[in-house]
């Protein structure tokens, strides 16, 4: 079976999820993590190990989707963890770069899969209006509302220039 | 029809042809209340079921993924509700039930069908990540961030 080695650190999108999931009910993330990716390291298709044709990415890259049991979940496989990795061929080098956990897609249909994307491309500060790949910045002046305890700050899209209010406290400021 | 289209359309015809009989036999597992009735319709789920899944490999995956044929579209709506019927069923508590029996049969169909069922869900999901240009848009992000080449294709490619 195909190996490869493994870089967790590369992308800053995978340490972003993986710091929120970990502050919001996932303290034991790192651990399932190592789990999945010792084996993944072993043979790339390991963990249910699926390609996922996105695009013509085709030449040097490919998509692999995994599947990997949580600790804090404790319901199985089928509840666990999803991780997105880039596997670069020359190299023999994987870079995850999306987890998300399973309970959050409680079924397959494409619109829950879709409003899953969308939180995911939110949690990391991307603007989420349809078509649009921009990156969402707090406004200057900044603003801020309060909504049941939670400080929602208002953001603008860099490159579509829409806003949204966003509470969710991953997004506190993070910038790369 | 060139000869490619022809084999993936006859490929989704028996595809298809498999989901309804394992769906209809899902329908009538869950009115099921004697074990032997029980047990031969888990088997008349579990059996067309892995048919289907077998027909499914990464290949007819990435076909049906991204064929826009109607056809397709009807294949891929299947297989959604053939998911929705066998996972609500999987984990209802007529399985839990039938699972506690003493006939070894039902509890190895029933776990034949539960690991199923999640297989079939990965690959919805798989297809519908393919399908979604948010995904791939955030996928080309995700590539660019790490200098990976290529990335250029998937954004062009959610234009076309």
């Amino acid at each position: 079976m195909p190996a490869c080695t493994i870089n967790t650190e590369a992308s800053p999108q995978f340490r972003q999820l993986r710091e929120n999931w970990k502050r919001n009910g996932y303290p034991n993330i790192d651990t399932d993590l190592a789990d999945a990716f010792k084996a993944i390291t072993e043979n790339i298709q390991a963990k249910k190990g699926a390609r996922v044709q996105v695009g013509p990415i085709g030449g040097e890259i490919e998509v692999y989707k995994y599947r990997q049991n949580s600790t804090d979940i404790q319901r199985g496989a089928s509840y666990g963890w999803r991780i997105i990795a880039l596997l670069h061929r020359p190299t023999g080098t994987m870079y995850p770069i999306i987890v998300y956990p399973k309970t959050q897609w409680s079924n397959a249909a494409p619109g829950t899969i879709a409003a899953a994307v969308k939180e995911i491309r939110q949690i990391l500060g991307y603007c989420i209006s349809p078509g649009c790949d921009g990156r969402m910045v707090i406004t200057n002046p900044a603003e801020v509302r309060w909504d049941g305890g939670l400080a929602d700050t208002k953001r603008q899209c860099e490159k579509c220039r829409s806003t949204q209010w966003i509470s969710v406290p991953s997004l506190a400021a993070t910038r790369y | 029809m060139r000869q490619q289209d022809m084999a993936a359309s006859i490929a989704f015809d028996e595809i298809g042809r498999n989901a309804d009989r394992a769906f209809a036999y899902a329908l009538l597992a869950r009115l099921a209340s004697k074990y032997v009735v029980a047990a031969y319709r888990l088997y008349g789920v579990a059996t067309p079921l892995e048919r289907v899944l077998n027909m499914l490999g990464p290949q007819e995956v990435e076909q049906l993924a991204t064929d826009d044929s109607e056809k397709a579209a009807q294949l891929r709506n299947r297989l959604e509700e053939l998911h929705g019927v066998l996972a609500e069923f999987s984990g209802s508590d007529h399985v839990s039930t039938l699972s506690t029996s003493r006939l070894p049969i039902i509890t190895r169909l029933v776990r034949r069908i539960q690991g199923n069922t999640e297989d079939l869900g990965d690959i919805i999901e798989n297809m519908a990540l393919t399908r979604d240009a948010d995904f791939a848009s955030l996928v080309s992000s995700c590539a660019s961030s790490l200098g990976l080449g290529h990335s250029g294709d998937v954004v062009a490619s959610m234009h076309d």
